[in-house]
């Protein structure tokens, strides 16, 4: 196991490390001018030189492959730099926005995991009937449609009934709300104030249940898929001849072997959920890692997007990493 | 399989605590403080007030002061941090300063700031040609007279009240900046970083309490500003959000739950119904104009009869209305209107007979052309302007090909014009606002030296000349140069080198509970609500 630790995370530095440079590289080639942002978007007679002179500053002037070489070696010195447009630590606008997208993410996932593999087993169970149908056809059309798509009709619905889910608080709040974890529903409630906490839980289940959308019912048409066959094996027809209830069979024998495959279907699909999030979180007008990425774009502002994209790699290994690990641990017959 | 069940009835449990708090139990909280919510449309680009040149004013516009305001659509001044000031010859200025200012830190407004912050502004544009300084290229030496009296010694005349008013690069702040944020030299890059950080060291009535330049910046009203009383305003907001909403029907979607008390950006197509269900619109001029630019360096747009052409093919008449829908005034000349050097008669008329005899003459007419113009991507107007004159240009049998991009490659389209003019765009928008009242400002952009935004590659030294001699005639004989800005305006009109298209009228839609005063606005100060005239029940 220690060795699988070892090789894992050797292989993950490896990956960053490319995804650092490849991000860099692709910024390069971008059209846009990044000393032109640094130097504040200059407008006076001397325009051309303060240009020149942040281009020397941010040491644009220097041939690529050392400019490659400088900026890694900083950035994986944990030097993450200014950023270029806002004049703030990377590290820290990455870090609080990768907290607000994280809550986002791990509500939807703690919602999307179990409610997949129930809606999977009721499918499975009434293989065949018109819920199954309906809820096959439900599925397939909730995989499919565009996630900005269900949040702009999510947010126009909510706004008919009355309600403006828009941002992570409410502005009022805000100013009382003490940060400690970042995560807005913890501090709500290591701040005692449940009132806090029930604005932030309702601003949070709309987007999140449109971020669930996806890998719940992927794993939900998984479930019934996988169960369907194994219902229909010549062990369980024997046991049904035998008496043995459906749903004790499903429950105590054939999920068993169906959750590690969840599992692993869950961590792959969390690299789809960070990309849904980050447009969902712009729709609702919540702060996050969608959000830093688009205004890094505009702005040629490589340190914050290259940081972004090495803080969302370094998650999305962590936890695929996390999913195997999980999986050895409930399948024997895996091997890591 | 407990674990399963654990999971399912953790999952549901969540949701029906999500669901029921969003139903049911989920109301807005009774306020606490008076609460104004801003939408703005873009990030903060930055918040040090000797740095700052571009979105950032929003921001500093509440938080700092310069010595004076002024009004170019009513021609007056208004004392800020000055009280009085005197012009005692031509390059001799003394300022008086209004007495019993503090800045945020509670430490007193003297001379000192002021010569501190201006001097800070005007070295880091001269070391490092960042931000506005340039303004005050022609101050040579401030002197302290004393400490609520400063004297401005300068290189050659200058309109120095015009220059201390301006938008960008005349906020006072206190010099004890460099003690916070332990730097030695006022140029030193930890003092910008002490800003950026969130911090503000200004004298105005509000100071800011949180900052993220991406998503929100909180503004704690400044209790101990001297201009309270005056204002006389016992409902101004306590606290203010700025709030990025890129998002235009976001903002309207905003406003009409409720959580967003004045929206700048909202869809000028969504203006009218706003009205209907009881929301306010207040109006405010702007000098923030759209000028077409040509490229005078690449064949066809570098023959003086096809611009004309071109410029003929415009239906000026129903631009404002199809562009903006009504939000604006036609362009005239380059200068906008309300602006100093403002010129009326500068209009191009839609004739597009006149534009066919112009292409005769260029020896086009018939001849299949096709040009180019780039906008900026999500600049709606530009958008609606740009298939307006392809339908046009169409009926004169040349083809305009229209390519939208975000502004950092619009802008680098532009400057592409002195590199290789063939890779730059024949037609491209230059949107310009200013820093303080000078055509220079404006016209500038077709000075020969600005190669960085001199989109048009226009190098005349007669046009040269003539904006450098006015701009030298400011501070000496201000009529004598407004009529050389207006010779040159009517220069580039008979090249039709650029053309101003239209002025922004902008448009603030504002909650039924929220009043905007008059005084809030100032057409120089762009975006700025100076929110002590704004009344929050």
């Amino acid at each position: 196991m220690a060795g699988y630790y070892a090789r894992r995370a050797l292989l993950g530095l490896s990956l960053v490390l490319g995804l650092t440079v490849v991000a860099y590289l692709l910024v390069y080639v971008a059209p846009g001018d990044p000393a032109y942002v640094w130097a504040g978007r200059p407008r006076g007679p001397r325009a051309a030189e303060a240009i020149e002179l942040a281009a020397r500053e941010l040491g644009l002037d220097q041939p690529l492959y050392v400019q490659v070489a400088s900026f890694v070696h900083r950035f994986l010195s944990g030097s993450w730099g200014t950023s270029i447009a806002f004049k703030r630590p990377v590290a820290e606008i990455v870090l609080r926005s990768f907290k607000a997208t994280a809550e986002l993410l791990l509500f939807s996932y703690l919602v999307s995991v179990p409610l997949g593999l129930s809606i999977g087993v009721f499918m499975a169970l009434r293989r065949g009937s018109g819920i199954d149908l309906a809820l096959k056809l439900s599925s397939s059309l909730l995989i499919s449609v565009p996630r900005f798509w269900l949040a702009i009709i999510a947010v126009l619905a909510l706004y008919i009934l009355g309600l403006q889910p828009f941002g992570r608080v409410d502005p009022r709040y805000l100013v009382e709300l003490r940060e400690v974890t970042g995560f807005y529903l913890l501090d709500s409630l290591l701040m005692l104030r449940p009132d806090v906490f029930l604005d932030s839980l309702a601003r949070l289940v709309p987007p999140a249940l449109i971020v669930a959308a996806y890998p719940t019912f992927y794993i939900a048409k998984y479930v019934r898929f996988t169960l369907s066959e194994r219902l229909y094996e010549d062990y369980v027809m024997e046991a049904v001849s035998l008496g043995v209830s459906r749903g004790t069979l499903v429950t105590r024998y054939a999920l068993r072997g169906v959750i590690p495959a969840v599992l692993q279907l869950a961590g792959v699909n969390f690299v789809y959920s960070f990309v849904d999030a980050a447009v969902v979180e712009i729709v609702f007008m919540r702060e996050g890692i969608g959000r830093v990425l688009v205004e890094g774009l505009l702005r040629s502002d490589y340190p914050l997007i290259v940081a972004t994209f090495f803080v969302v790699s370094l998650v999305l290994i962590a936890v695929n990493s996390a999913v195997d690990v999980v999986q050895k641990r409930l399948d024997p017959r895996v091997r890591i | 399989m407990r674990l399963t069940r654990s999971l399912v009835l953790a999952a549901v449990l969540l949701v029906a605590a999500g669901t029921l708090a969003v139903f049911t139990l989920w109301r807005p909280p009774a306020p606490q403080v008076r609460l104004l919510v801003y939408a703005y449309r873009d990030a903060i680009t930055g918040i040090d007030p000797s740095v700052e040149f571009d979105t950032g004013l929003v921001v500093l516009g509440a938080v700092y002061e310069p010595l004076l305001y002024y009004n170019p659509l009513t021609k007056q001044f208004e004392p800020a941090l000055a009280e009085n000031w005197l012009r005692v010859n031509e390059t001799c200025w003394i300022f008086k300063l209004r007495e019993g200012v503090v800045f945020h830190d509670g430490t007193p407004m003297t001379s000192e700031a002021v010569r501190f912050s201006i001097l800070r502004t005007k070295t880091i544009y001269e070391e490092k040609g960042v931000g506005p300084g340039y303004i005050w290229d022609s101050v040579e030496d401030i002197v302290v007279l004393n400490d609520t009296a400063v004297g401005f010694k300068l290189k050659y005349p200058a309109p120095l009240d015009l220059i201390a008013s301006s938008a960008y690069g005349a906020y006072i702040y206190s010099p004890r900046v460099l003690r916070y944020a332990g730097a030695a030299d006022p140029t030193d890059e930890s003092v910008r970083l002490w800003f950026e950080e969130g911090r503000s060291l200004g004298s105005g009535p509000y100071y800011i309490d949180y900052y993220d330049p991406l998503n929100e910046v909180r503004l704690r009203r400044f209790d101990k500003w001297w201009g309270w009383a005056r204002v006389n305003n016992p409902l101004a907001p306590e606290l203010v959000i700025i709030k990025i909403v890129s998002d235009p029907v976001t903002q309207v979607v905003g406003l009409r739950g409720g959580g967003i008390h004045i929206a700048m950006a909202v869809p000028r197509a969504e203006v009218r119904s706003l009205i209907d269900e009881g929301f306010k619109v207040v109006e405010q001029h702007t000098y923030y104009s759209y000028i077409l630019m040509f490229n005078t360096r690449r064949w066809p747009t570098n023959v003086t009869e096809f611009r004309l052409a071109v410029l003929h093919a415009i239906p000026w008449g129903e631009l404002v209305d199809r562009a903006l829908r009504g939000f604006g005034i036609p362009g005239s000349g380059i200068v906008p209107y309300g602006y100093p050097g403002y010129v009326d008669d500068l209009r191009f008329e839609y004739n597009l007979t006149a534009a066919r005899e112009l292409l005769r003459r260029a020896g086009l007419e018939g001849a299949r052309v096709r040009i180019e113009i780039v906008i900026t991507v999500g600049y709606e107007e530009e958008e609606v302007f740009a298939k307006l004159l392809e339908s046009e240009l169409r009926k004169l049998g040349i083809e305009l090909e229209i390519r939208s991009y975000p502004w950092e490659v619009v802008r680098e389209c532009g400057a592409a014009v002195w590199r290789n003019p063939e890779e730059a765009p024949h037609l491209i928008i230059n949107d310009w606002w200013p820093t303080y009242p000078t055509p220079y400002d404006y016209l500038y952009l077709l000075h020969c030296e600005s190669r960085e935004w001199n989109w048009a590659g226009y190098c005349n030294e007669e046009l040269d000349y003539l904006l450098d001699t006015a701009f030298e005639l400011e501070g000496q004989d201000y009529e004598r140069a407004l009529r050389l800005y207006e010779e040159a305006q009517r220069l580039v009109f008979r090249e039709g080198v650029a053309a101003a298209l239209w002025t922004v009228v902008q448009p603030y839609v504002v909650s039924p509970r929220v009043r905007i005063r008059e005084e809030a606005l100032n057409p120089l100060y762009m975006y700025v609500i100076r929110f002590q005239h704004v009344e929050v029940p």
